[in-house]
């Protein structure tokens, strides 16, 4: 081959790809909207829903995008580039704070839609007074049960904690592990640490936010830590015996398998244990911390929100905000509820369909009988690091009761002094 | 291969002049940018120019211009929400009918250079003060700690040995009236050498024995922290590796049967993706190692889990090294082994007056890449163990993560990742600059 043809047919190559690159932008002439969620467990009922709406709204195309474990990362790195998704799935309370502090969301106080979510659930989205998300599905984190198990062995679901001794003493006695553990992997058991910390403080939970976001007080304060750690203790002493080496799918088999006969987990974990065993039989109770059945409520708030992002144009704002005014329809709460198994937040949804532990929840919501998600007003690191780190170092012996507590102190003062 | 001057300007600009200008682009700016944020206090999510302001904020900025032609543009760009008295930035500009249009560059930089000459902006200088917490950071430096071994809520130990007690108690105790209280307390028995506690204690004394071994019993053990941990398996991941696969392909130079099979089979683990590779072993250790050796935790245990980090890493990693010293000896030639053979040379002097020295450029590529891998190392613990249990397993890649990806501390964790590369390359530079003169030498 001659020596011009190679350089020919490089600089020809070359072009084609540069060509091709540029002609395949702007070739349609819909309103393409992308929709950044994080919950695996909807992957394809989020597929159905996208269908529905594009179907009512055919001038709008909308874009999935999923990214399970690590949407904050994602988000964040994004971000940094100057980029956002046009509506973005994010947790309630300081994720949604977060970004609204930074400007990065619109504000929805006036939009419609808003007036037709329950009360309760507005304050995990309001930042300085104002909603920056449509908060989407309450959950419940506490005790999902084996019916089938306590019918077996005739046990009543407990409401206090003397009640909870008995029922892990009887499981033992028959060889039952009483829980499915998780201790291989930290949130887990950053959740519980938090959860009995709520249940134990109770209705002081406020206040001592805020005199902790203030620089003041200790995270021991509202409690009587010997409890807290007493009870971490006694899980301790009824999971799984290899739950060291026990991810959240193994937890799942276990509980699935009636191998355990409780998990303390989010109710989002049923949707797991469900379809790998579907005749399982449960139901959902609050995690008892103490002796008097009234303190035992359940740790429920809202979980995911739709927020919209600041930065999009102004065509695809509106279709965003078409979606999220879709979303309250009798339609898409129907999917919501049947496809997604998740607990809408609009008022006077029907939520007949659903199986019995979301029906606990939403009894529990509905009597009052809850205790909001404290540990998603925590700041970030608090959380992420001192709480699950720490809570995880005290189960392994890492760490002492008051290293964990001083810890948390320690992380809190210093991201309050920024 | 001789090439005219138009050849050469051709292959230049179709060939290293985009490699360099991607270079520029991927490396470089990067690598400056980042040492840039390892000195700001950024979260993360911060945008580069404000997307909101306070309404007196906004109007002090405007004040403070003291320049109309300025505060227009500002205006221009930063418009009023009644709803939430702020002013936010339109990143979406309509001028006149149609389309709007985005903000460009060229005006955003604008802006920025204008909020920037009233010192507004989001990210902050702070100096040196990222470095100096790393100093601080109870993660990441090794630092001796204090381990209380009594939890007040546990029961009053009856029996301590004599050492225990001597060490871990009695020391620690600088008051002679608490040391006598103690002793009073905990009786020495001289036939077994062990310190028991007394019979019937009062309600009183139990809590102020209590109190007491809570405060006072202690020992003070290293916590590897971060940079302990990432040096523990650099150091056992660059010796076992290398050893391991030196002596492979010491075995596989011979002429023996099969050696092409076993040769692609000790390569396989460096072909199959690192995440398989985490799974595949984090089955094996909860469901097969158990039933060998009977120990029933290995990566949820804080004492084992370092180790079994390390043995992944090796049994990955050694397959590569394996092929680079298999390239090495067959470059030796075979006339040189036969001669020293003739000459009455053992197997071992062989192998240490021959083979070795003549594979120094091996050693020196190996080392290097098994260095750099491992003070870098991440894929492999993130897939196994995510740093856990607590922060045992974390190297410094994980940490930088945490920091910056779950703990909103981007300006922090750039810095850690400015201290890594110069740590690489300190660590590397050394190493080649030593085995390079090694070699030169022969």
């Amino acid at each position: 081959m001659k020596k011009w043809m190679v350089r020919s047919l490089l600089l020809t190559l070359i072009l084609v790809i540069l060509g091709g690159t540029f002609l395949t932008a702007s070739m349609a002439d819909k309103v393409e909207i992308e929709l950044f969620y994080y919950k695996q467990e909807i992957v394809k009922q989020m597929g159905d829903m996208a269908t529905a709406f594009c179907k009512k709204n055919p001038d709008i195309s909308l874009k999935l995008t999923l990214i399970p474990n690590d949407s904050m990362t994602v988000l964040r790195t994004r971000m940094a580039g100057g980029d956002a998704p046009d509506i973005i799935q994010l947790q309630a309370y300081s994720a949604v704070f977060e970004f609204a502090q930074a400007g990065w969301l619109v504000d929805l106080t006036n939009e419609p839609v808003l007036s037709k979510v329950i009360e309760g659930a507005k304050t995990s989205v309001t930042y300085k007074g104002r909603a920056y998300a449509l908060p989407m599905d309450l959950a419940g984190i506490g005790i999902i049960y084996n019916k089938d198990l306590f019918k077996k062995y005739n046990l009543k679901p407990p409401t206090t904690f003397t009640e909870l001794q008995n029922v892990c003493a009887v499981l033992k006695k028959n060889k039952v592990t009483p829980f499915a553990g998780l201790f291989k992997v930290n949130w887990s058991l950053g959740h519980f640490i938090s959860m009995v910390h709520s249940t134990l403080a109770g209705p002081k939970v406020m206040p001592w936010l805020e005199a902790m976001n203030a620089g003041k007080g200790s995270f021991a304060d509202p409690i009587n830590s010997k409890e807290l750690f007493k009870i971490i203790d006694f899980y301790k002493a009824n999971v799984s015996a290899n739950a060291a080496e026990m991810d959240w799918d193994e937890q799942q088999a276990a509980f699935a398998s009636g191998e355990a006969a409780m998990m303390v987990q989010g109710l989002w974990s049923y949707g797991a244990a469900i379809a790998t065993n579907p005749k399982l039989n449960c139901g959902f109770i609050p995690f008892p911390c103490t002796d008097k059945a009234e303190d035992t409520k359940l740790l429920a708030d809202v979980d995911s929100t739709f927020a919209l992002s600041a930065i999009s144009s102004p065509a695809k704002m509106k279709a965003a905000k078409q979606f999220l005014e879709w979303l309250s329809t009798p339609e898409a709460i129907k999917m919501w509820v049947e496809e997604c198994k998740l607990v809408p937040t609009f008022k006077n949804s029907d939520v007949s369909s659903m199986d019995v532990p979301f029906q606990d929840l939403v009894k529990y919501m509905n009597e009052g009988k809850t205790n909001p998600w404290a540990f998603s007003m925590y700041p970030v690191a608090v959380f992420e690091d001192a709480c699950k780190n720490g809570a995880q170092e005290y189960v392994f012996g890492l760490k002492k009761a008051n290293d964990v507590i001083q810890y948390i102190d320690e992380t809190w003062r210093r991201e309050m002094q920024k | 291969m001789v090439t005219s001057k138009k050849g050469k300007a051709f292959y230049f600009i179709m060939f290293l002049l985009p490699a360099l200008s991607l270079y520029t682009m991927f490396f470089i700016f990067p690598l400056f940018q980042g040492i840039k944020y390892s000195f700001t206090d950024w979260n993360g999510i911060v945008p580069e120019i404000p997307f909101n302001f306070e309404k007196n904020e906004f109007e002090n900025i405007l004040v403070q211009l003291n320049n109309p032609k300025k505060a227009v543009y500002l205006k221009k760009f930063y418009q009023f929400e009644e709803a939430n008295s702020l002013y936010r930035l339109t990143s979406w500009v309509q001028e006149g009918e149609g389309e709007p249009r985005k903000l460009t560059d060229k005006e955003r930089k604008e802006i920025k250079k204008i909020l920037k000459s009233v010192d507004v902006s989001s990210i902050n200088y702070i100096g040196l003060a990222n470095f100096k917490e790393m100093c601080n950071d109870q993660r990441f430096i090794p630092r001796l700690e204090k381990r209380y071994l009594y939890n007040e809520f546990d029961e009053l130990p009856t029996v301590i040995g004599k050492r225990a007690f001597n060490k871990k108690l009695l020391d620690n105790i600088s008051e002679q009236s608490e040391r006598d209280f103690l002793l009073l307390n905990y009786q020495f028995i001289a036939s077994n050498s062990t310190y028991v506690l007394k019979e019937e204690l009062t309600e009183e004394d139990t809590t102020k024995l209590k109190s007491v071994l809570k405060e006072k019993m202690y020992e003070k053990v290293l916590i590897p922290g971060v940079i302990g941990f990432t040096l523990f398996f650099t150091f056992f991941n660059v010796l076992l590796s290398n050893f391991l696969a030196l002596t492979l392909a010491l075995i596989l130079d011979t002429n023996m049967k099969y050696k092409n099979l076993l040769r692609s089979m000790f390569f396989l683990p460096n072909v199959i993706s690192l995440i398989i590779v985490a799974y595949l072993w984090s089955y094996m250790f909860r469901l097969i190692f158990p039933l060998i050796t009977g120990i029933s935790v290995w990566l949820g245990s804080p004492k084992l889990a370092p180790y079994a980090v390390v043995m992944v890493a090796v049994w990955q990693g050694c397959g590569y090294l394996m092929v680079i010293y298999l390239a090495g000896l067959q470059t030796i030639p075979a006339e040189l082994v036969e001669v020293s053979e003739v000459d009455g040379a053992k197997w071992y002097q062989r192998l240490f007056f021959i083979k070795f020295p003549l594979l120094l450029p091996a050693f020196t590529i190996c080392l290097f890449y098994s260095l750099s891998n491992s003070l870098r190392t991440f894929d492999i613990v993130m897939a196994l163990t995510q740093g856990g249990p607590g922060y045992v397993t974390t190297p410094i890649v994980v940490d930088i993560y945490k920091n910056a990806f779950m703990q909103n501390r981007y300006g922090f964790a750039t810095a850690k990742a400015v201290l890594l590369c110069l740590i690489i390359m300190l660590i590397t530079g050394v190493q080649l600059f030593l085995m390079k003169r090694r070699e030169v030498e022969l």
